[in-house]
């Protein structure tokens, strides 16, 4: 059963070029009591910034700015610059992750995740 | 030196064309293949977002219906407390300990006022004898001439006394009367609520009783069993997460075909194709387990939560159809153990005022009791006077003599016959004080035992409404889950035309493979840093190795999770 987080209410910006993933991300994390703002790409995103921001999750492979340079806009912005950023991908080369986890990112999930994988990270995360 | 994409795709179509026909047919090229496949991933797109909406929809739904259960269960468990209330208001009802001193005393009451009203009715006589005794005194104190004067007063004081002692033994007979009727009509009239309770509200309140014991159980076995299907509802809640991983398959399977036409479209990766084809065949596996799952674990949610509605059904019918089980039954039976106490309540405070009205009775023939006690020994006294003054005369006076002491011994049969009713006022007036006591408490016991089991009926009945209410709410989600689920199941049919874009795609491939003959390692290894997906290198490594006929080291692999 996904355990729900419902102490207070946290907004996570979820980054997908993907509406299905970004949907089930959703739906993991609504349905463990946290607030999800949804972008299409890293420029979206940058676009959509909630304030306060507790978490960014995002994909690497999209258009128009993929996750490594949102990753790095994110660490150069005065209000995303210690929110914590899982990075879930399609991707599994260490090599990426090394490339992301240099960019800044808090953690690394593989896709496909399941709803309590994916919330035992951001809970995890978000300490 | 890299092959440019326009010679690569040069090959293409005389290959493709001399197939004759198909969607990749004569003079189709990788544009065309790279259209089909972007339409057919987009379109099956929306038909995986829609099923995602409605999963969505689905679990709120099941964690609702789970909920329901939930609060089913706290409710029957709740319920559970007021029944085991009832059961004891419904023993205490059933019991007789009480009554059993109220008949003792009502039974006493009877037997003293029957006393009383003996004694009273002896006095009678003993007056007579008094006038008798009067008029022979006279007489015979006539005959002493001046002397006689004290004589003549004893002879008065005896008709006077004698005329008081009737008036209060007159009086007291009535109120006697009146106490022994009253004493034998409560007898009859307690005697009757006595075989009432016995012959109706004992067993009816046992009947009763059973009936709520079997209510607790069955509903302590219903909210055990709520519990398990709200258990099992949350378990179909979290399958939902083997849905939520299969969704995911689109986008993984949208991102492998977009490797592999950026393979195909770059400059580098000619001689490559069987790679490409293969690449395609295990995106449309994936592509076709991930629709296969989803649709799996629709079904599975759509069957689970059937039988979860037929159990939910099954308890509630059996429950319903279960013998002295139907709610009418018990709660029509509690009404009516509740009607009875209530009629108990009000004799028993009938009971208790018409004690008390008795024992006003019985003070008036306590206050005539005394009179006449004192009376007898006022006479008593001048009897003996008389008989000193008798013995002053010598045998002149041996007949005034006989007469004063007789006069003496019905003046102690008086006192004796006053004490003894001194006595039997004094029982009978201790037995309507406890008998007011008695009844007064039985009455408010009657009435607080009525208001609990008036107040544990509309308990019962609320829970039994409630939990109909809420089985019925239960009931009518699972069956507007399973529509839906069968409406989705039935909508998600949309991937069979990508599964068929992507064999055609992987076709053309396969039937081009043999025309690319530009293979050669550098090809393999530029094709590789393109496919980075684990499962995309696992196909490159065995296409690589069939190729070479070696083994060929793949890129190292992290965990699924990983926290920098």
């Amino acid at each position: 059963m996904v355990e729900k987080v419902i102490s207070m209410k946290r907004t996570i910006l979820t980054v997908d070029d993907s509406a299905t993933v970004r949907q089930m991300v959703a739906y993991a994390l609504k349905s463990a009591g946290y607030d999800v703002v949804e972008a299409k790409n890293g420029e979206d995103a940058l676009g959509r910034l909630p304030s306060p921001l507790s978490l960014v999750i995002t994909d690497l492979n999209m258009p128009v700015m993929n996750g490594i340079g949102l990753i790095k806009a994110l660490r150069a912005h005065p209000d995303a610059r210690y929110v914590p950023i899982v990075v879930l991908t399609t991707e599994s080369e260490a090599a990426k992750k090394q490339e992301a986890r240099a960019a800044g990112a808090t953690a690394w999930i593989v896709k496909p995740f399941r709803p309590e994988q994916l919330t035992a990270v951001v809970q995890k995360v978000l300490g | 030196m890299p092959v440019r994409t326009e010679s690569r795709w040069r090959w293409l179509r005389p290959r493709a064309a001399s197939d004759g026909g198909g969607a990749f047919g004569a003079g189709e090229t990788f544009s065309e293949i790279r259209r089909e496949l972007t339409q057919a991933m987009a379109s099956t797109e929306e038909g995986f977002l829609e099923a995602g909406g409605r999963l969505l929809d689905l679990r709120k739904a099941i964690d609702g219906a789970a909920d329901g259960a939930d609060s089913l269960a706290g409710l029957l468990s709740e319920g559970a407390g007021s029944l085991s209330a009832l059961d004891q208001a419904l023993l205490e009802a059933a019991g007789v300990s009480a009554y059993d001193e109220i008949s003792r005393l009502v039974g006493d009451l009877h037997g003293r006022a029957h006393a009383i009203h003996g004694a009273i009715q002896n006095i009678e006589p003993i007056v007579r004898t008094f006038a008798v005794l009067a008029v022979m005194t006279r007489v015979e104190s006539a005959r002493f001439g001046g002397g006689s004067a004290a004589f003549a007063g004893l002879a008065d004081s005896v008709r006077e006394l004698s005329g008081q002692i009737a008036a209060s033994a007159g009086a007291s007979g009535a109120s006697a009367k009146a106490l022994l009727d009253s004493a034998a009509h409560l007898a009859r009239r307690f005697k009757r609520l006595a075989a009432q309770r016995e012959q109706s509200l004992g067993p009816l309140s046992r009947a009763t009783g059973g009936q709520v014991r079997r209510r607790s159980a069955e509903q302590a076995r219903v909210s055990e069993a709520s519990d398990r299907i709200a258990a099992r509802f949350r378990d179909i809640s979290a399958s939902a997460g083997d849905i939520v991983a299969a969704m995911q398959g689109h986008d993984i399977v949208r991102q492998q075909i977009e490797h592999v036409l950026e393979v195909l479209e770059g400059a580098t990766a000619a001689g490559t194709t069987q790679l490409e084809a293969a690449q395609l065949d295990h995106s449309r596996v994936t592509f076709e387990r991930s629709v296969t799952e989803i649709r799996a674990g629709l079904e599975k949610i759509e069957t689970e939560a059937g039988q979860v509605a037929e159990e939910s059904d099954r308890l509630f019918n059996e429950r319903q159809e279960g013998p002295d089980a139907g709610p009418s039954q018990l709660e029509s039976g509690l009404e009516t153990v509740a009607a009875i106490l209530g009629e108990h309540a009000a004799a028993d405070r009938e009971l208790a005022q018409v004690a008390q009205g008795l024992l006003n009775r019985l003070s008036g023939i306590s206050g005539a009791v005394a009179s006449v006690q004192s009376i007898g020994i006022e006479m008593r006294r001048n009897a003996l006077n008389a008989a000193v003054q008798v013995a002053q005369l010598g045998s002149q006076g041996q007949a005034l003599e006989t007469i004063a002491a007789a006069i003496q011994a019905l003046a102690h049969d008086v006192e004796q016959l006053s004490a003894k009713l001194d006595s039997e006022s004094a029982g009978a007036s201790q037995a309507l004080s406890d008998l007011v006591d008695r009844a007064g408490e039985q009455s408010a016991r009657s009435e607080e035992r009525f208001e609990r089991l008036r107040d544990g009926a509309r308990r019962a009945a609320g829970v039994r409404r409630s939990a109909e209410s809420v089985h019925g709410e239960t009931k009518a989600a699972i069956a507007a889950i399973r529509a839906d689920l069968r409406e989705t199941i039935e909508a998600f049919g949309t991937h069979q035309a990508c599964l068929a874009a992507i064999r055609r795609a992987g076709d053309v491939l396969r039937t081009a493979a043999a025309g690319d003959t530009n293979a050669g390692r550098d090809a393999w290894e530029a094709a590789r840093s393109l496919y980075t997906m684990r499962s995309e290198r696992l196909v490159h490594k065995a296409m690589a190795e069939r190729e070479s006929g070696v083994a060929v080291e793949a890129a190292p692999d992290g965990d699924n999770v990983e926290f920098f």
